[in-house]
């Protein structure tokens, strides 16, 4: 079956991470693929606020797991409700990932750009997960 | 008989020798005024069955005749203290050993008689104790077949009870010693004992049900009752030891880890029984899960710092000019880095103070006896170790800039760095200004500097950073809220 090549270019993307020198490399990379980076956030807290801000357009996510306020998943959580599909990032591996999102792309840090470009593909494509997870 | 004449004619007492004390009183006993009548007309049953009570260990008494002549032999002297029987005296019947006199009637009867007998006794310090005998009474027959007498042997329970008393204290001792419980379960009534340990490895008193299988199944974690059946099968099965290790459910709630070990005992091939020990490993069980979580820590760090080296190859890349200065440019941020980690390290990943972070960025781009070139002011605020590798990675760029371009590249150049708390706004004002110096125009520091104080670590910390290039030299305002990631020191 024939499809599409699915572009990246112009997805409008939320990036919660909340190391700056991380988050640097993965805006870069999005960038590089086309994609517009429209805010980062450092925190659970700050990630929720910008999933709710209607004004961003947003159209997915990658979320890094461990913040320092506690698990990225209220985020998740948030953005499977409003229908936005997203990635996971990890420094921990996929073992550190909750069996409710054990289906969600997830991204090892140090990052692969052609992992990135591809699970972000499967994502907009496969759409948000199924909501509230328990 | 001839053979009187061929060996030396034995002397009529020589059954008795060897016989100790009493040996002696038999033999200077006068025995004509008896009804056993002298010794060397004893029949030869008597003389042999004193002969063998004589050279028992063990406390012997003979009755002989239907006088009840006694000869007892120097143990069972010892047992009787003061009412020790004289040779040939009739025993005081039942003053010795209550219900002596049935029992010598029965075995004179020709029946074989065990009597056992508890009475108090001198202890080895003195003082009277209560203790169990067991008397065994045998028939003795004469030469006619017709019963002379009676052989009765003392056995001290007591003694034998004190022994195994003994072994059990050792091994209570050191079952208590290695805090291991001991158990025994009863394949056929389905019932467990077990010692005080036992249960207290269960986070149970005495008083908590744990003799059924099913109270003890049921303070066993439901997972891991399945493990734990499984390896007590296969040693039925087996006759081999088993061990396993499974989670408790503690009466508080919490969950304690046991190991058990236990084998199977079997009566006509069939398994009766099974015993073995157990042992409260909790803290063991904790111990390993400490160290699997720092395991995942490190391992998440370490993946989080080669992201960091990937994220400073790409910005480096795109900032710098030629190959030449990529390599130059990307080894200073690695050694930034690295500070940052060594800088942690001290306070084992807690986090760092922002003066430490300042002053090491400084100090690594000046010689020794610069250091009055800059002056860091404020309170002390405690980083959190993200924090502290983001700040410190900024704090490098001002420095190397400020060396390469900016205050520090001339003599007369200064920089002063000074922060401020205000607890109102909950926010502290960091000030890195620099004096002195030539204007600055740096390639690296208006591209990834900027982006770094400017986006990324605004996007950290919250809050907000300028980086401003005055014709004095370069001046970063800095204002971050406190939180978890930046406060004050306590």
């Amino acid at each position: 079956m024939m499809t599409r090549p699915l572009s990246l270019s112009g997805l409008r993307l939320l990036l919660v991470e909340d190391e700056a020198m991380v988050a640097m490399a993965l805006e870069a990379m999005l960038e590089d693929l086309g994609c517009v980076v429209v805010d980062v956030a450092g925190s659970v807290s700050r990630g929720l606020a910008l999933v709710d801000d209607a004004g961003l357009d947003l159209e997915g996510a990658v979320l890094d797991v461990n913040l320092g306020d506690g698990k990225v998943y209220p985020v998740a959580e948030r953005l499977a409700a409003r229908g936005l599909p997203f990635i996971f990032s990890t420094g921990y591996g996929l073992a550190g990932i909750a069996p409710d999102y054990a289906g969600v792309p997830t991204l090892a840090k140090p990052y692969s750009p052609k992992a990135l470009e591809a699970m972000l593909k499967k994502a907009m494509t496969s759409g948000a997960p199924k909501s509230g997870g328990t | 008989m001839t053979s009187r004449t061929s060996t030396p004619a034995p002397r009529k007492d020589d059954f008795l020798s060897g016989g100790g004390e009493m040996a002696e009183l038999i033999r200077s006993a006068d025995w004509t005024q008896t009804a056993l009548g002298p010794i060397e007309t004893w029949p030869q049953s008597l003389k042999t069955a004193v002969s063998l009570g004589l050279g028992s260990p063990a406390p012997t008494n003979i009755v002989w005749g239907p006088g009840l002549h006694q000869i007892c032999n120097d143990p069972y002297g010892a047992l009787c203290g003061a009412a020790r029987p004289a040779p040939g005296q009739a025993p005081d019947q039942d003053a010795a050993w209550p219900g002596f006199g049935d029992a010598l009637n029965k075995a004179r009867g020709g029946e074989a008689v065990v009597l056992d007998v508890r009475r108090s006794r001198a202890s080895g310090t003195g003082a009277p104790e209560e203790a169990g005998f067991t008397l065994s009474l045998s028939p003795i027959r004469d030469e006619a077949g017709r019963i002379g007498g009676v052989f009765t042997q003392v056995i001290d329970a007591s003694a034998v009870s004190r022994a195994a008393v003994r072994t059990r204290e050792h091994l209570e001792f050191a079952l208590e010693a290695g805090r291991l419980g001991s158990w025994e379960f009863d394949i056929a009534t389905q019932m467990f004992s077990s010692t005080a340990y036992s249960r207290a490895n269960f986070g149970l008193g005495p008083d908590d049900p744990f003799e059924r299988l099913e109270d003890v199944v049921a303070r066993i974690h439901p997972d891991d009752r399945p493990r734990r059946q499984a390896a007590i099968d296969q040693a039925i099965a087996t006759g081999e030891d088993f061990e396993v290790e499974y989670r408790t459910l503690r009466p508080d709630g919490g969950i304690g880890w046991i190991l058990a070990r236990g084998r199977a005992a079997y009566e006509g091939g069939r398994a009766v029984r099974l015993a073995g020990i157990s042992l409260d490993i909790t803290e063991r069980r904790n111990a390993e899960n400490r160290q699997r979580l720092l395991l995942d820590e490190l391992n998440h760090r370490v993946n989080n710092t080669l992201a960091s080296v990937q994220s400073i190859a790409m910005q480096t890349r795109r900032s710098v000019a030629s190959p030449s200065a990529f390599s130059e440019t990307f080894i200073e941020r690695i050694h930034a880095l690295a500070r940052a980690h060594d800088l942690l390290s001290e306070s084992a990943w807690q986090g760092a103070f922002l003066s430490d972070v300042v002053a090491r960025s400084l100090a690594a781009q000046l010689e020794n006896g610069e250091a009055d070139r800059f002056d860091v002011q404020g309170p002390a605020i405690r980083l959190g170790p993200n924090a502290a590798v983001t700040l410190n990675m900024a704090f490098h760029e001002l420095a190397t800039n400020a060396i390469k371009y900016g205050a520090l590249s001339s003599a007369d150049g200064r920089i002063d760095i000074a922060w401020a708390v205000d607890l109102e706004a909950r926010e502290v004002t960091i000030d890195w200004r620099e004096s002195g110096g030539p204007a600055v125009n740096s390639p690296t520091l208006r591209g990834f500097g900027t982006r770094l104080i400017e986006q990324a670590l605004t996007r950290e910390l919250g809050g907000e950073a300028h980086l401003t290039f005055l014709p004095d030299g370069v001046w970063c305002h800095m204002r971050l809220p406190l939180s978890a990631k930046l406060n004050l020191a306590a």
